[in-house]
């Protein structure tokens, strides 16, 4: 069988496993070893491990940038789950490990001794955590589990793996193609085919669970005849990316996928004259493109199964072009208070739409520069949250960006850096050197220092990529 | 039946292993959840597949119209059509299967289930079984559909085109201005980004507060926005789909949804903006909403406590204000749904604001409407409704005199006594009977002719309603009464005679309502009776006289 980009058993069983962790450790701080809390906790802990040996002959847990990893699988923090992600990160930084391997499967005992030697280490001494740690479990007969030392962080990269790369320039094509093959026919009179939706805004979930990097940096790949439908697609990845940012539900994320990949399917009503004409549109022109808003709204509750009230995408069709002080349109004839799902593709359709050339636009912005119109509209026209949110999602300088450094290379960034105070120092990978050279670099981190402590590249500017002539996309593209 | 050339131990566990899956499908669709067969079979079934694919790993089938293949060996191969699990999976567009160690009984059962609620609902794009697989995530099963399979094969035409857009070979030049040090974002603190814990409650706060609203408000007023728009030249569709949007709920019994709708759309309705096709649109939703078919699954709802009592108590105020007829021709057994007390209020509510509907309701000739609303006038127990009360009590339905007599009584006062004494007069017996005792409570004298004139009146009662009357004319006419009582009593054929003793216990329960030391005197020589009857009656009077109750 192919491998497909699907969920495995493992990234479940992650979450379990990081839950069970959690609980456990905190049953061991508030209860003795004999406690019947304490061993229920411990005994769901040694199950979860035991699944995992089974499937994938270790579970290992460990922290990887700002996420956990079990057994080298990302596992996302969900809202619910977020301090529970939070602190068991914390408490593993905080004892000076990088997490824990099993590779045998422990009972109730050896896992409820293991938890309580971990939870109950007493980090005031002057003593090394890490070995104070191997130390303890080995004092308490703890001796089927390892304890990693914390991950180095490499830069090691999904660009780096071209199945990766491939897979996810797959889905990005295809759910260009299908959205074009679906609002296509749309306009012509059809109805909307949902199902086909339903399985492009799976494939893309699918795909931002895995990864988002590549996903997001293939947003640059602008197809300039067609940009209704790359723009469909790009708002469906920055809402899908925001979601996971934020730790939506795999459920929730595909009911925001929904809503962004057809939040401007009111566009299909629109004259096509109107849409692709070059240059400022009249005021008439300008009241039919902003009428898309309500025409969306009526498509999709016209175009919806039966028996079915698809709330979260017709109110998204209707609201993604208003703001959080209910400026911008439609104009309201009732106050009404923007929903969650239209504030998140509110920021992704303004990032898109900015960053992205027009026909009615000569100048795209930037990147960069619209990641600071963003953040100067937070609290009046965007979620100041979310507008945090999508900047850790995507840095200051996010993904797609050409820089200039003050090494005078000019480099792309590939990836936000896992540590938030290095919000301003992505992943870079190197498009030209210094003296202008056009090379297919490395991938370097800025938020590296060199011996002296000093950070040897820096960014400077931010440019345009044409300015350059720089192939954004082709970077994040198959092989 | 699986067929096929077994040609390894693989393929040989994977052939088991269908058989096991095969076999839970089989009992799933015979028996229902929690039948101690299927919940048995689940069990062994279970974990004979866990088993197997402890012993085996995972396994990898692929699906081929009625068929499951493993290493290109079929495994599983049935011609049956819509019972064959292969085709079932086949037809929904799945081409590969994966099961992995670890696969409890819990998690094939809600797999096998989606198999079947997909197989029933198959060409319904909402519910196909490729959306219902993704939406579960399993752990331990994988599968790949066709779409799939033919995106990974999938390269597109104009992909090249794309790539070279913006590619350029010249070695680059860096412009002055590009050169220049740091700009603005370099100066911004980093951690005004951070995400913390307080940010992260804040967001699930809202999303946890959007899904218990399930936007069934935002929804209608968005779509109330979209038809108050201008340029909007049709509203026919989506009104049509508003109708849908409200049968739906009905049928789902989101009682508190159409009210919502009904309550959002109020302004629009009352705009210049809505034209006659929306006010009668909405004017059938309405009467839909009222319709007795709705207003009885409602009820029987509440009956089963799967609507809540404030959300029914919510729809009947919504619809029975202005249509307190309609309602209550519809609304099942009132009495019953009254013992709820928010829908009680809620009817109580809705009668008081709409009081002459309710009269002419109480005077309906429809049964079915003046019942329900003679019962509404006894909760609101209000004196100004006594006289369509009177009214009532002469319908020809019994059931609307006795729930008109019932509402009399409710609100009280010298004018009901008087409605209620003419009723012992009704052609009811149920009427009569509880007209008596209510006189008798209140001991009415006016109402003492009328009671003398039955007793004597040569028709029809029931020894219960023979009892009333003497213990009404024992009690009405007191001391004066007696000695009528004392010569019934001793009548010929009377108290030492053996003939129609029921009478005399009668009678002696009169002459205990009197209850003079000269009555006690009468009932005490009856106690001498030979007849068991008469004497225990007199005992039992005797002693209801010196309990403690009666002293008092």
């Amino acid at each position: 069988m192919k491998q497909l980009a699907v969920s495995s058993p493992i990234q479940a069983l992650g979450r379990e496993l990081v839950q069970n962790l959690f609980v456990s450790l905190r049953s061991a701080q508030l209860y003795e070893s004999s406690n019947a809390t304490l061993r229920a906790a411990a005994g769901r802990l040694g199950r979860t491990i035991e699944e995992l040996v089974r499937i994938d002959s270790v579970a290992r847990l460990e922290t990887g940038g700002d996420t956990l990893m079990v057994n080298d699988h990302r596992i996302r923090s969900e809202l619910r789950t977020h301090s529970i992600h939070t602190n068991l990160m914390r408490f593993l930084r905080t004892l000076g490990v990088g997490g824990f391997e099993w590779v045998a499967v422990p009972d109730v005992a050896q896992t409820s001794r293991f938890v309580a030697a971990v939870a109950r280490i007493d980090q005031s001494g002057e003593e090394e955590n890490f070995d104070l740690v191997v130390r303890r479990l080995a004092k308490a007969g703890v001796d089927d589990v390892r304890v990693l030392p914390p991950r180095e962080e490499t830069t090691e990269e999904p660009l780096d793996d071209p199945d990766a790369r491939a897979r996810a320039e797959r889905t990005y094509r295809h759910s260009v193609a299908v959205t074009q093959q679906l609002l296509e026919s749309v306009r012509s009179g059809r109805s909307l085919q949902r199902h086909r939706v339903r399985r492009v805004v799976q494939s893309i979930v699918d795909q931002i669970l895995e990864d988002e990097i590549l996903l997001l940096g293939l947003t640059n790949l602008r197809d300039y005849s067609e940009p209704t439908f790359t723009h469909c697609v790009n708002v469906a990845i920055f809402s899908i990316a925001l979601g996971q940012k934020i730790g939506l539900s795999r459920l929730d994320l595909y009911d925001l996928g929904m809503a962004a990949l057809l939040h401007d399917i009111g566009k299909t009503d629109v004259p096509t004259e109107v849409l692709n004409k070059p240059g400022v549109l009249s005021d008439e022109e300008w009241r039919w493109m902003r009428s898309h808003t309500w025409r969306g709204t009526r498509r999709i509750i016209a175009d919806r199964q039966p028996g079915t009230l698809p709330s979260r995408e017709l109110l998204v069709a209707f609201e993604h072009h208003l703001h959080v002080d209910l400026t911008g349109y439609p104009h309201l004839l009732a106050p009404r208070q923007q929903t969650f799902f239209s504030k998140i593709v509110e920021i992704a359709d303004a990032f898109d739409a900015g960053t992205t050339p027009r026909i009615y636009k000569t100048e795209p912005i930037t990147p960069a520069d619209m990641i600071q119109v963003l953040y100067d509209g937070r609290g009046v026209r965007y979620d100041p949250i979310l507008v945090k949110a999508f900047i850790s999602l995507l840095g200051i300088y996010p993904v797609g960006c050409v820089c200039v450094l003050d090494t005078f290379e000019l480099v792309v960034v590939v990836a936000v850096d896992p540590d938030p105070a290095n919000i301003h120092r992505p992943r870079v990978k190197i498009v030209a050197d210094h003296e202008g050279n056009r090379i297919a670099g490395p991938i370097v981190s800025l938020a590296e220092k060199d011996s002296q402590g000093e950070y040897p590249r820096t960014v400077v500017a931010v440019v345009e990529p044409e300015r350059y002539g720089i192939d954004v996309a082709g970077i994040f593209l198959g092989p | 039946m699986t067929t096929g050339v077994v040609q390894s131990a693989r393929v040989q566990t994977a052939s088991e292993l269908v058989n096991e899956l095969v076999r839970a499908f089989k009992v799933r669709r015979l028996y229902d959840a929690g039948h101690p067969q299927r919940r048995e079979s689940e069990e062994t079934i279970g974990a004979r597949i866990a088993a197997l694919l402890d012993q085996s790993g995972a396994i990898e089938f692929t699906i081929e119209g009625d068929r499951l293949l493993v290493d290109g060996e079929p495994v599983y191969d049935q011609a049956e059509g819509r019972d064959s699990l292969a085709f079932l999976m086949y037809r929904e567009g799945l081409r590969q299967l994966s099961l992995y160690p670890g696969l409890a009984g819990e998690e094939v059962g809600v797999f096998l289930d989606e198999v079947a609620a997909a197989a029933l609902a198959h060409g319904e794009e909402e519910f196909d079984l490729v959306a219902r697989l993704w939406e579960r995530n399993f752990v331990h099963i994988r599968y790949a559909f066709v779409e799939q399979l033919m995106d990974e094969e999938w390269t597109p035409a104009a992909a090249e085109e794309t790539l070279v857009l913006g590619r350029d070979q010249n070695a680059v030049v860096l412009l002055d201005e590009d050169k220049s040090a740091a700009d603005f974002l370099r100066e911004v603190d980093s951690t005004l980004y951070f995400l913390d814990d307080e940010d992260m409650a804040a967001l699930q706060r809202e999303l946890e507060s959007e899904k218990e609203r399930t936007l069934i408000h935002e929804t209608m007023t968005c779509l109330r926005e979209v038809l108050l728009v201008p340029e909007l030249d049709d509203p026919a569709p989506l009104l049509a789909a508003i109708g849908d949007i409200h049968t739906s709920f009905l049928e789902e019994g989101s009682y508190g949804d159409v009210v919502t709708l009904h309550e959002v759309f109020a302004p629009y309705l009352a705009s210049e903006r809505a034209g006659n096709v929306a006010r009668s649109a909405f004017s059938e939703l309405f009467e839909r909403a009222l319709e007795e078919e709705v207003l009885q699954r409602l009820a029987a709802r509440v009956d089963a406590a799967s609507v809540p009592d404030d959300v029914a108590a919510g729809y009947y105020r919504a619809f029975g204000g202005p249509r307190l007829a309609s309602l209550l021709r519809g609304c099942g057994d009132l009495k019953r749904l009254c013992q709820r007390p928010p829908i009680a209020a809620a009817f109580v509510d809705v009668a008081r604001e709409d009081a002459e509907t309710l009269r002419a309701a109480m005077v309906d000739e429809d049964p079915a409407v003046a019942c329900p609303a003679v019962y509404l006038a006894g909760m609101l127990a209000d004196p100004m409704l006594l006289e369509p009360l009177g009214e009532a009590l002469q319908s020809p339905d019994a059931q609307v005199r006795r729930e008109a007599l019932v509402a009399v009584k409710q609100i009280g006062g010298p004018r009901t006594l008087d409605m209620v004494a003419r009723a012992i007069e009704d052609a009811d017996p149920t009427v009569r009977l509880y007209a008596l005792r209510h006189i008798v409570l209140h001991r009415y004298a006016p109402a003492l002719p009328r009671v003398t004139a039955l007793l004597d009146r040569e028709v029809e009662q029931s020894l219960t309603e023979r009892r009333l009357l003497y213990e009404a004319y024992g009690a009405l006419g007191g001391e004066g009464s007696l000695d009528e009582l004392g010569k019934r009593l001793r009548r010929r054929g009377g108290v030492f005679r053996k003939t129609d003793p029921e009478e005399l216990a009668c009678v002696l329960i009169g002459i205990g309502a009197v209850g003079t030391p000269k009555a006690r005197a009468l009932v005490e020589e009856a106690t001498t009776s030979r007849h068991p009857l008469i004497q225990r009656t007199a005992h039992d009077v005797l002693a209801t006289w010196d309990s403690p109750r009666a002293r008092r």
